[in-house]
């Protein structure tokens, strides 16, 4: 649907941040899968290509390439060395996986698709392939122990200098699976980043039709201000927000009013009051649910991705 | 005393409308039941009362006496005031689903469980998915998952922290958990490693074996925790299902108390559902798919219907399978079963293709007759009960083992061994009432042994009644209560009376009256027809003539063609004239329900030979067995006449001329030997008469049928060719009471254009044939000179002679 056309709801379609292809980092594990399913869906909600990219990681190969290096099978508690070729051998074999697994989901929800596997460390070949994105999606834990520090190092370098919007995918447990659509919560705020948020977060409940739920700081000033411009724009998607003003106190514990809200997906600019004397990282740590993170430049005009990818 | 033909009321048995005090059938107080059939109805009585074994019905009679529909509205009376049996539920059997149970429950409470089970269940789509949607419950749960993933993950970090310590790093793998070495924090690189000095490589290897057997020893921990783990959230689940299902069960159990089998088949849906929670959550969670996936205004539309048709196949688990609903009726059931197949019967075990592969389950097991009228009446027709394959066989074992086993013909047969349901046996206490032509039920018992164990009450139709006064007025009542309930006009009372007329024609006989009603409620809807077209409000006695007629002229092309055949001269039979062994026999022709008369020359020749009487007919395979027995007849009254101090020595042949079809009966008879007689006598025979009648040994003429047939066979062609008043026919006496002529006839033979001449002896036969005395022997023994008779007695010496004559002459020659 091209901007000016008539929505379902009948009323003209806003001008909002057009995405065109979301790039899903794999590794053939159950947490990637977890970010292949959100990858899917977002790509099939926001009609974008996906790029399903499998990092044979250098860390892992130098490792087997050590001869005091141990390795223990979960499946059958026997001990064993490692070598470079097996290892190798077991890194194509998951890229094998995950372009299949890749594969099926883009074609249950008639999505296009690529895929393709890079050598090198895991988070800065990542970050490169995010230049040629508009969304990147990323597991939330790395490899290592300790596992203490629940946001790991891609997750880390992705959100502090990925060029794209980032979406740190979160395992949720199996039982919440049973209950109806969770909220869409977005932060929204007069920060350009906080507006995209905004529609991208409209784009995301329309598709399936999630309630929307408008985070703004509680300030007597600005807040009906931002409630009545949000529900504007909302009113065109044919949304009907809720609005929840966060105070100081609620923002310090964002991750309870994630749940109180049952919120299933969270939109946040970069440039957020939220995260305001906070790290970006800690902010997401605490959260139990997948966070798309709108990095400033996503969606912005640029004349020459477009044509290229138009 | 020459024989003096019959007179005009002889020939047609009117109806008294003195009898008749009514003026149209509206005024009659119509007749609701069953007519001149006391001893069928009291069988009948008898039988359905009597409630012992092997006491089922035979109803026998020919067909259109109404003994189905009689029967049926006999037993829908009589069931009405008897107690309504009980509903028939199928069951899933939760310990052993391939024998689904079979329960009895009150009138009416199976269709009250169906809808309490199925009320229940979706209830529970919605209850359990709710409860597990609780916030309690994903604490719960949460908390569990939670602690075992917490107790792994500090398993690990305790020593990741302790390998830390060792500068050994602890990291995932796609085949396992690996020990490293590292250096500042990241896993040393191949040739860092190797610069480093040999006892430090050797402190990394030893201090990672140290190490390699911790992980293990914590890696083994795993599967025990998380076996823990599935435990407690099965525990979990169990606990909330039941606190969701808990009362809802119990509040059925208390609804359906009396009934024990059901609160046992309530107690362990309970646990089954506990045990498979996972269906309705699966259910609810697809039926939310469904909503989120489908286009606003299509709510429900399946994104993939995959999870909701298996979560709909493991539902069907808990549905009820009403097999026998009572609850409508009011009384015991009465039901006739149109098809009497052997799964039609004992009921049967459908599929469905699901997967490229046909599946059963309780839910598809359907009900036979025998079920739906079990504690009632079951009506079959013998005749397509023993067409179909197995059929008869199936009724008389459910019939001795008092139980209805649902199973297939395979399975019966014991020709398949697919493993398949073997519903519990439902008790049967059913009484089958089979119908059907008399020479099945007489055939059932000289062939079946178990026959006449099984159907021991005999339920015999006649065809039909007295025709006396009070029969009359009783067949005019029932016509009125036939009209009425056919809702056609009223019948005026001459309308009435020539449909008895008619009815007693049906019969063949003057004095009875048919009760093959069929027919003549056809003529009556016909009648109200033409009534209509004529408009009239009353139907009279010209409607029901014409429908008579319109009736005849309808079927009656074959007939207008055999008549052509002869009146053009293709089929030869003389009308006038006179002939020396040559006679006019009389045949009926049956078409279905439609038969006609039709003349046909017999010819007879004589000559010497050894007493043979040759039937030509026989010889070619075209005479049957009772035509035979006619021919073989008349030897016995030429040497008992004749013959009694010679040998008979003739040899005559008998034919019937351009006949090319077969000839059976012995109607023909006295007209064999008439001109068997006309040929040894040389005496001819007058063409103007035709002949009908069986005779004996002695010579007597004895009745036949369809006199009335024959009789207006031979009027027709004598009319078509102009009546003379010499033309007539020669009937046995004994068949006068069965002449119910047409009025065309009867007038004919009121203006002495045409003769009906009753016969009672071959004498009195051959006379009117001839012009010639038949003759009696005097006291010298011989028959009186230029009698019939002496002139056969002559023949026949004559022959005797010559064949004498001839024997020595051929002996003298030999020797």
């Amino acid at each position: 649907m091209t901007p000016g056309q008539t929505l379902a709801t009948g009323l003209p379609e806003p001008q909002e941040p057009e995405v065109y292809r979301v790039l899903v980092a794999l590794d053939a594990t159950e947490d990637s899968l977890t970010s292949l399913d959100l990858a899917t869906r977002l790509a099939a909600k926001l009609r974008a290509e996906i790029e399903g990219l499998f990092v044979e990681d250098i860390n892992l190969l130098r490792m087997a390439e050590l001869p005091c290096t141990r390795v223990v099978s979960v499946a059958t508690t026997s001990g064993q060395g490692l070598d470079l070729s097996s290892m190798e051998r077991e890194l194509r074999r998951q890229a094998r996986v995950a372009r299949d697994m890749l594969a099926m989901n883009a074609e249950r929800f008639s999505v296009r698709w690529s895929f393709r596997t890079a050598r090198g460390a895991m988070a800065s070949e990542i970050l490169a392939a995010a230049s040629e994105a508009d969304i990147v999606i990323v597991g939330k834990s790395d490899r290592a122990y300790p596992q203490r520090v629940k946001l790991g190092e891609t997750a880390r370098t992705l959100s502090a200098r990925s060029p794209s919007a980032v979406l740190i995918a979160h395992h949720r447990f199996v039982a919440a699976a049973y209950s109806p659509p969770g909220a869409i919560l977005v932060a929204y705020d007069d920060t350009p980043t906080g507006d995209r948020a905004l529609r991208l977060a409209a784009r995301l409940a329309l598709s399936e039709r999630h309630p929307i739920t408008v985070l703004v700081p509680d300030s007597k000033r600005t807040a009906p201000r931002l409630e009545e411009k949000a529900d504007a724009l909302l009113a065109a998607f044919g949304l009907q927000p809720r609005f929840r003003r966060l105070g100081r106190r609620e923002a310090a514990r964002l991750a309870t009013v994630v749940h109180a809200e049952h919120g299933e997906l969270f939109v946040l600019g970069c440039e957020s009051p939220l995260l305001r004397g906070k790290s970006t990282d800690n902010v997401v740590e605490g959260l139990e649910i997948p966070v798309l993170l709108i990095r400033p430049g996503v969606g912005e005009p640029d004349t020459d991705q477009t044509a290229t990818k138009g | 005393m020459a024989l003096r033909p019959l007179s005009k009321s002889a020939l047609y048995t009117r109806c008294r409308l003195s009898g008749f005090p009514f003026r149209t059938t509206s005024d009659l107080k119509p007749h609701v039941g069953v007519l001149g059939q006391e001893r069928a109805v009291e069988a009948l009585r008898f039988g359905t009362r009597i409630k012992r074994d092997g006491y089922n019905l035979f109803v026998h009679g020919p067909e259109g006496t109404g003994r189905h529909t009689t029967v049926r509205e006999y037993l829908k009376r009589a069931a009405q005031d008897e107690d309504v049996p009980p509903d028939w539920v199928v069951l899933n059997n939760f310990e052993d689903a391939q024998k689904p149970l079979a329960v009895e429950l009150l009138p009416g409470r199976g269709g009250e469980l169906r809808e309490d089970m199925s009320n229940l269940i979706e209830e529970l789509k919605t209850a359990i998915p709710a409860a597990f949607d609780s916030e309690d419950y994903r604490a719960r749960r949460q908390a569990l998952d939670e602690e075992f993933k917490e107790k792994q993950e500090h398993a690990f970090e305790e020593l990741a922290e302790k390998a830390k310590k060792k500068s050994v790093a602890l990291v995932r793998t796609p085949v396992g958990l690996a020990l490293a070495p590292m250096k500042d924090g990241e896993v040393i690189s191949p040739e860092a490693f190797q610069g480093l000095r040999e006892e430090d490589r050797g402190r990394f290897e030893s201090d990672i074996e140290v190490l390699q057997h911790e992980l293990q020893a914590t890696v083994r921990q795993i599967p025990e925790w998380d076996k823990d783990r599935r435990n407690r959230i099965r525990e979990l689940n169990r606990d909330v299902t039941a606190f969701a299902v808990g009362h809802m069960i119990e509040a059925l159990k208390e609804r359906y108390k009396e009934f024990s089998r059901i609160v046992a088949y309530l107690e362990a849906v309970s646990t089954d559902i506990t045990d498979n929670v996972d269906v309705f959550l699966a259910d609810h969670q697809a039926q939310m798919q469904a909503q989120t996936q489908s286009p606003p205004g299509q709510p429900g539309l399946p994104g993939n219907p995959l999870p909701q048709l298996q979560a709909s196949m493991a539902f069907r688990r808990y549905e009820i399978n009403l097999l026998v609903d009572n609850s409508a009726d009011g009384g015991a059931p009465v039901i006739y079963e149109d098809n009497p197949t052997f799964a039609n019967l004992i009921g049967r075990v459908e599929h469905i293709a699901e997967m490229g592969a046909l599946v059963t389950d309780f839910g598809l097991i359907r009900a036979g007759a025998l079920h739906r009228a079990n504690g009632g009446y079951l009506i079959i027709d013998a005749v397509k009960l023993l067409t179909q394959p197995y059929a008869y066989e199936g009724l008389k074992r459910a019939l001795d083992s008092r139980m209805v086993r649902i199973e297939s013909l395979g399975q019966a047969l014991s020709l398949v061994s697919t493993v398949s349901l073997e519903p519990e046996p439902v008790p049967l206490d059913v009484k089958v009432i089979l119908t059907g032509e008399p020479r099945i039920y007489y055939l059932l018992s000289v062939l079946d042994p178990e026959f006449n164990d099984l159907f021991k009450v005999s339920v015999d139709y006649g065809w039909d009644m007295d025709r006396s006064g009070e029969g009359s007025i009783a067949y005019a009542r029932l016509i009125a209560g036939l009209a009425a309930k056919d809702e056609l006009r009223p019948f005026d009372r001459r309308a009435v009376a020539r449909l008895i007329e008619h009815s007693a024609r049906i019969a063949d006989d003057a004095e009875k009256l048919s009760l093959r009603m069929g027919r003549v409620t056809d003529v009556m809807r016909e009648a109200d027809f033409w009534a209509s077209e004529n408009g009239r409000r009353v139907v009279t006695a010209a409607d029901v003539q014409h429908a008579i007629d319109a009736r005849v002229h309808r079927v009656d092309r074959l007939r207008e063609r055999s008549q052509e055949q002869i009146t053009r001269g293709t089929v030869l039979i003389d009308t006038d004239g006179e002939r020396v062994g040559q006679i006019n026999g009389l045949a009926v022709i049956s078409l279905g329900d439609f038969s006609f008369g039709r003349p046909n020359r017999i010819t007879a020749r004589v000559r010497m030979g050894r007493g043979q009487v040759v039937d030509i007919e026989r010889e070619v395979d075209l005479g049957g067995p009772l035509h035979s027995k006619g021919v073989l007849i008349l030897s016995g009254f030429l040497s008992a006449r004749y013959a009694l101090d010679r040998p008979l020595s003739l040899s005559a042949s008998l034919v019937f001329e351009q006949s090319y079809g077969g000839v059976d009966g012995d109607s023909a008879s006295s007209a064999e030997l008439y001109a068997l007689l006309s040929a040894l006598s040389a005496l001819s025979l007058r063409q103007s008469l035709a002949v009908t009648g069986s005779v004996n040994q002695q010579g007597g003429v004895q009745a036949i049928g369809g006199v009335n047939e024959k009789i207006e066979g031979f009027f027709d062609i004598c009319r078509e060719r102009g009546l003379t008043g010499d033309q007539g026919v020669l009937i046995p006496g004994s068949n006068v009471k069965h002449l119910m002529l047409r009025q065309d006839v009867v007038d004919a033979c009121g203006a002495g254009k045409f003769r009906i001449f009753p016969v009672t002896t071959i004498d009195e036969g051959i006379e009117l044939l001839t012009g010639r005395r038949a003759g009696v022997r005097g006291r010298n023994g011989e028959f009186g000179a230029n009698t019939v008779n002496r002139l056969v007695e002559d023949r026949l010496r004559s022959l005797a002679d010559d064949l004498s004559a001839f024997g020595r002459r051929d002996g003298e020659s030999r020797s």
